[in-house]
């Protein structure tokens, strides 16, 4: 988020920024190529992309030479090395007709501008791709200050506000050929500061330079953001505070009756943000609560006070106690089955924060403004539940930890765990991984710590690729019960190197623990590799920090350790395998067609 | 005598040491104030005064004199 720093302040921090070293920061090379000239972004985009946690080093091409430079060997982004690319291209810079004189070919020349160049987008983006892994953001399309129609642009169906709008729609449907690119959306951007003055024509007359000096900040800020949701998974769960938080005033000193939530001022402001974490959740995102307060009084807060849009049900975990909150938010990580880095922190009290700044470093913490009519757009400024595209599991995740509620009683009444497996009625449904299926995959794979026994963490092009390879095999598999669908909760990635099956990547989501998923997904992975003519499956463990509960796995599925370390082991599939568990019901899905070159 | 707000900004904007901002600096003498920098030079010193320059002025601003005369004016018109 821009804030009140000059141009001279943000050059003085960008220099200053560039010769510190800061480990804490991830480095990021940056390439960008344009229709017009991009340098005047550096300084910018060093602070901003710093305050994400990044330290940006950046290249920028000549402009209007796309081409040259993605397709030349030796051209300067070649021989940069970026790990990620930025292709922004306007219209306008290609054939500044085409939209200032939209209607003299009734927006045909228009549409063939952005047709031919979306293509170029699209063939540099590929070729790019050829080459890197890293992300791609490609800017789409804006109107100008100055719209041919004036007001009555929307009136008409043939204007060229609509023209660009279905651009950008065409533009984002077109990057889907090239795995890992994304839209950097910004049309949304200027609209959001304001098209009157986003551009300044000094600066274009002068330099060919299209932002304006007062919004290169923002823009600066915003490429950051993008660059950052890109490259990092989002937090998964936001766990927030109740008196002056949810609710104004003391629940503990003003009763139900007292508290202010309503549909007045200032009541109606923290219903505002009620209604705002509610749409969090439909997006996927865990609400929890850390309160201190007393357990009862907030239960019937939550049952019985009429403007509470927060149902209890609608939590994935609470600590309502008087213990110190970062002891609170480590316990509520455990039981979501999460990092502490997976949590951010929302509470109104900077006595709190800073608690659990000091206690729980590794939770993200929102630094909160004292008006709670601007929580909402403070929590919507902040990157961490940033994500590219949203998934069938994030959609349902937040009805599948009501769904978990529900089978932990399950299972504390069931008489013995065999019982209540066989209760579950489980259903496991395995498959190869398919344009449907790579996005969640991916996802689960770049995030998954715990049950994860070698992290690496491919990228959606590196999947992709795998995904075509014919000796590589990536399988998955989503479980539902009588409870509900958990999704796809399993990947396992299969290469054939000689005789031997090598289990590269096993992942697993931390929700479906102890219900035989890992032996379910062990075992169809062996019985491809006998059908790629394996006769021995071998099995990594890679500790790290977090994934101890998987050092045991392979030897309790049945394999052999052969290294002193406990970091190898085998299965000799001519003399067994792996068998599918008794309690889940199989189901295989058709394989995919490969996706088109 | 070079004002010291002044020399800070050009400092800033130019990536240079402060003393090296003389008050016959030009972009004949100093090799970081090319068109780029330049830009960056006339946004810095528009935020830090408060003024505006015309497109025309931008291009004729390339020189430490120049610029402190230009300020000097702008002043004297409050």
């Amino acid at each position: 988020m821009p804030t009140d720093l000059t141009s001279a302040d943000y050059f003085r921090l960008s220099r200053t920024l560039q010769k510190e070293p800061r480990p804490d920061l991830a480095d990021v090379r940056v390439a960008c190529l344009g229709s017009h000239s991009l340098q005047f972004v550096e300084p910018f985009l060093v602070v901003e992309g710093a305050r994400l946690g990044m330290r940006i080093t950046s290249y920028f091409g000549p402009f209007g030479q796309f081409e040259q430079e993605i397709g030349n060997q030796e051209s300067g982004l070649n021989r940069f090395g970026a790990d990620a690319l930025v292709l922004w291209l306007r219209p306008e810079d290609v054939d500044p007709d085409a939209s200032i004189r939209f209607h003299g070919s009734g927006g045909s020349r228009f549409r063939t501008v952005v047709a031919e160049s979306i293509k170029r987008l699209v063939g540099c983006a590929q070729e790019f791709r050829a080459r890197s892994k890293g992300p791609i953001l490609v800017a789409n399309f804006s109107p100008p200050a100055a719209l041919p129609l004036g007001p009555f642009e929307a009136n008409n169906r043939d204007s060229l506000t609509y023209a660009i709008w279905e651009a950008n729609a065409q533009l984002r449907d077109a990057i889907q050929a090239v795995p890992g690119t994304v839209v950097w959306d910004y049309a949304n951007l200027v609209a959001g500061s304001g098209r009157d003055g986003w551009t300044d024509p000094r600066l274009w007359a002068l330099a060919r330079i299209a932002v304006a000096g007062r919004n290169q900040p923002s823009l600066a800020a915003h490429l950051a953001r993008t660059l950052r949701g890109a490259l990092r998974a989002p937090a998964k769960c936001l766990v927030f505070d109740l008196d002056g938080t949810i609710w104004g005033g003391v629940i503990g000193d003003d009763g139900i009756d007292g508290i202010q939530l309503g549909d007045d001022y200032p009541g109606s402001a923290y219903k505002a943000f009620q209604r705002y974490l509610l749409g969090l959740m439909d997006r996927g995102i865990l609400l929890a609560v850390a309160s201190k307060n007393d357990l009862e009084v907030v239960r019937q807060a939550f049952s019985d006070h009429p403007d509470m849009l927060i149902k209890w049900t609608d939590l994935a975990a609470a600590r309502i106690n008087w213990q110190p909150k970062s002891a609170n938010l480590r316990e509520i990580a455990r039981e979501l089955n999460l990092g502490a880095d997976a949590l951010v922190f929302f509470d109104d009290n900077p006595i709190e924060r800073a608690e659990v700044r000091s206690n729980a470093p590794e939770v993200q913490v929102i630094e909160v403004p004292g008006d709670p009519l601007l929580y909402p757009t403070t929590l919507a400024a902040a990157a961490h539940f940033d994500q590219l595209s949203l998934t069938e599991e994030d959609r349902a995740r937040a009805v599948m930890y009501l769904d978990d509620r529900r089978r932990q009683a399950a299972a504390e009444r069931a008489a013995s765990p065999e019982e209540f497996l066989q209760g579950l009625g489980m259903t496991g449904r395995v498959g190869l991984a398919g344009d449907g299926t790579l996005g969640r995959i991916a996802q689960l794979i770049g995030k998954t710590n715990q049950f994860n026994l070698t992290t690496r963490r491919h990228t959606l092009a590196e999947l992709s690729d795998m995904a075509r390879d014919p000796r590589t095999v990536v399988a998955w598999m989503r479980l539902a019960d009588r409870f509900g669908d958990q999704g796809l909760i399993a990947v396992g990635i299969l290469r054939k190197d000689g005789e031997c099956g090598l289990i590269d990547s096993f992942v697993m989501s931390c929700r479906v623990m102890n219900r035989g998923v890992e032996q379910a997904l062990a075992a169809y992975l062996c019985e491809h590799a006998r059908r790629l003519d394996c006769h021995t499956m071998i099995g990594e463990y890679i500790p790290t920090r977090k994934n101890a509960i998987v050092s045991g796995l392979y030897a309790a599925l049945g394999f052999r350790q052969v290294d002193d370390a406990g970091r190898r082991f085998e299965l000799d599939l001519r003399r067994s395998t792996v068998a599918w568990p008794g309690t889940i019901r199989r189901e295989e899905a058709a394989t995919p067609t490969p996706a088109a070159e | 005598m070079l004002n010291a707000r002044l020399r800070d900004v050009m400092a800033a904007a130019l990536e240079i040491a402060p003393e090296r901002i003389t008050d016959d600096a030009s972009p004949s003498t100093i090799e970081t104030w090319d068109s780029v920098q330049h830009i960056r030079l006339v946004l810095a010193l528009e935020g830090e005064f408060g003024i505006r320059f015309s497109a025309d002025e931008i291009a004729e601003l390339t020189s430490v004199r120049a610029i402190e005369e230009r300020l000097r004016r702008s002043d004297g018109k409050g």
